[in-house]
């Protein structure tokens, strides 16, 4: 899936192993493209090891961008920062497969693992180093302040000093599904869960601030209910439609949900304790959704366009197609697979029940007798 | 069925032979587990029949037929201790045990209950930061495979949740009988800056040391079999870089 980021008037498009970078600010909109450079595999592995790195997807999956430096990392485990000149600075590969990496302040490297573990690689040193570990897969992670934060599949969210990252000092718990994606917003944590709402946290104490259900704001209700019907025949309980994404700027905090042609833009303000969230546009678009990302500009691209639009006001406002980018990379930006959000859920099988009627049935044929 | 039996399960103890299973779960694996989404959700109440207003102290980890708690219960009768066990017959056996055990010692036992979680993935939905006083880790499964060390109960990353939930000086038990395991476990804790290890000087005036080698059916199981009994244990200390 082709990912998307901004900084600075520039667009950030991931796709393959390709990054593309398109100046839209400029007037004469220049593209520029990067590819990562070879995997450099590691001396200790084995002929098989080798093998499945060679073989696996070099498919990029988490993009980071600050003023400074990009960063990629691929299903096959690479791990790429450029500098904005493009010039690769360190190029390594992860013992696991991560699901998330992201530039810290210091452009440190921040690593979030399908296996639940969390690395740093500080910007001066050249292998990351094992920080934390969940007991589930990880999928966001960041640093904020002297604080390290990470999520995962089993709905927590655990803050930990940072760097004495052994020590705990909370967790956000009231997720009721996987937690896709944690951000630093005006002060206060906010995330986003498979349970469909977006939560707001005092991130030290683990206090719950403020609630939203994106899920109330979906206008056909149908879509929820057909969704929970296909995951209960995958044997899953689902109440909600999933948050894929969610992204912050400003006071603004946009959602995207599983199969949904719109985006959700709420505005939350938090001051003197009390906390204001209100809905306030769905952006609509008549294709399937890709990716989004969110800044001054929200660039949407489809299935089969790419879309910008424009703050103003307290409203997002259509501002053009991104066209010729779009047509002149086409091939590229659409070839790319799907994410399967479906494993992020847990498959219930109850053990439990049928032995506690196994156990009635004894207990009464005991007393019969 | 013999006279005793219609009497029903309650009164009488549980006959274990019922509840055997298979010894070794994976931890990491979706179990199907009712637990609380935080602390505040949990109804404690219906675990402890005079609760109050005390709060759970005490926690076995992986408590397997319920012996240790068993033997603590009147050592400390206003302490609350929770057994936790993974495995869904052994859990209710100790369950039906302790039910068991309160009407025939009306007095004695209502401070220890069970239930049945992933101890390696939920604490922080039942406990609450520097809520337990005592932990304990009595012959944790060995997961002898180096592909299966994370799942062992000990563990490098695993250590900061149980620092969470323990107080400081706020104490870990371990006994096992494998030395490996022994040595891993000691390795991990001494290498982790919230906890110290106690020394076996200090461990002679703690009444609880003596209970940990055979109170639990592990403990007997390896009593009977002449086997080896290594004990480690670590005090939470406070962050030594704040
Ligand atoms: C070898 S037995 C020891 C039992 C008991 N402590 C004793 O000394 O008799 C280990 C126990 O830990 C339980 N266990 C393993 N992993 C667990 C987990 N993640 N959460 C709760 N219990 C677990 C197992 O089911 C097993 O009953």
């Amino acid at each position: 899936m082709a990912l998307l980021k901004q900084y600075d008037g520039c667009l950030y498009v991931a796709v393959g192993d390709q990054i593309l970078i398109h100046n839209y600010s400029g007037s004469c909109a220049p593209v520029k493209s990067v590819k990562l450079p070879e995997i450099i595999i590691p001396e200790n592995l084995s002929v098989g090891q080798t093998e499945v790195l060679k073989r696996e997807d070099k498919q990029i999956i988490s993009l980071s961008v600050n003023k400074e430096y990009i960063l990629a990392t691929t299903q096959n485990k690479q791990v790429v920062l450029f500098d904005a000149k493009l010039q690769v600075i360190k190029n390594f590969v992860l013992n696991r497969a991560a699901s998330k990496v992201r530039l810290g302040s210091n452009n440190d490297i921040l690593i979030a693992d399908k296996t639940g573990d969390a690395f740093v690689c500080e910007f001066n040193k050249d292998t990351p180093a094992l920080v934390l570990g969940h007991l589930s897969m990880l999928l966001d992670i960041l640093i904020e302040d002297k604080y390290i934060i990470t999520c995962d599949r089993d709905e927590k969210i655990r803050v930990s000093h940072y760097p004495n990252c052994y020590n705990i000092l909370s967790y956000c718990l009231g997720h009721k599904e996987f937690v896709t994606n944690i951000e630093i917003f005006n002060g206060l944590l906010v995330s986003a869960s498979g349970d469909g709402t977006v939560r707001f946290w005092d991130y030290k104490s683990g206090r719950q601030i403020g609630i939203v259900n994106c899920n109330d704001f979906i206008k056909d209700k149908n879509v929820i209910e057909q969704f929970c019907l296909k995951m209960d025949q995958d044997n899953v309980e689902v109440r909600a439609l999933p948050i894929t994404d969610m992204q912050v700027h400003g006071n603004y905090v946009a959602v995207s949900l599983l199969g949904l042609n719109y985006i959700q833009i709420y505005s939350a303000v938090w001051s003197e304790d009390s906390l204001d969230v209100k809905h306030l546009q769905n952006v609509n678009f008549d294709s399937q959704l890709v990716n989004f990302s969110l800044r001054d500009r929200l660039i949407i691209l489809t299935s089969d366009k790419l879309l910008c639009y424009e703050c103003k006001g307290d409203k997002y406002e259509f501002q053009s197609d991104l066209n010729q980018f779009y047509d002149d990379n086409k091939e590229l930006i659409t070839k790319s697979s799907k994410d399967d959000f479906s494993v992020y859920y847990k498959r219930k099988f109850d053990n439990v029940q049928e032995y506690l009627e196994r156990k009635k049935l004894r207990l009464e044929g005991g007393l019969n007798k | 069925m013999g006279k005793e039996d219609e009497v029903g399960d309650l009164v009488n103890l549980p006959q274990k032979r019922y509840y055997r299973q298979r010894a070794h779960s994976n931890p990491i694996a979706d179990h199907c587990i009712d637990y609380p989404q935080t602390p505040d959700d949990m109804d404690w109440d219906k675990y402890y029949p005079n609760k109050g207003e005390k709060s759970v102290e005490f926690a076995d980890i992986g408590c397997g037929y319920g012996g240790l708690l068993i033997t603590l219960a009147p050592m400390f009768p206003e302490s609350l201790m929770i057994g936790m066990e993974i495995r869904v017959k052994v859990s209710d056996y100790v369950m039906d045990r302790i039910a068991a055990l309160r009407i025939q010692n009306p007095d004695v036992y209502k401070n220890v209950a069970c239930l049945r979680t992933n101890a390696m993935k939920y604490l922080p939905n039942y406990f609450k930061k520097g809520q337990l006083k005592k932990m304990f880790f009595l012959y944790p499964d060995p997961h002898f495979k180096k592909a299966k060390h994370k799942w062992r109960i000990i563990n490098k990353t695993l250590l900061a949740e149980y620092a969470y939930v323990l107080r400081e000086d706020g104490i870990v038990y371990t006994v096992t009988d494998v030395k490996d395991l022994h040595e891993w476990m000691v390795l991990h804790f001494e290498e982790h800056p919230l906890f110290v290890r106690i020394t076996d000087e200090e461990l002679k005036s703690d009444p609880v040391v003596d209970k940990l080698f055979s109170s639990s059916e592990e403990g007997q199981k390896v009593t009977r079999n002449n086997g080896d009994k290594f004990l480690a244990v670590f005090r939470r200390i406070r962050d030594p870089s704040v």
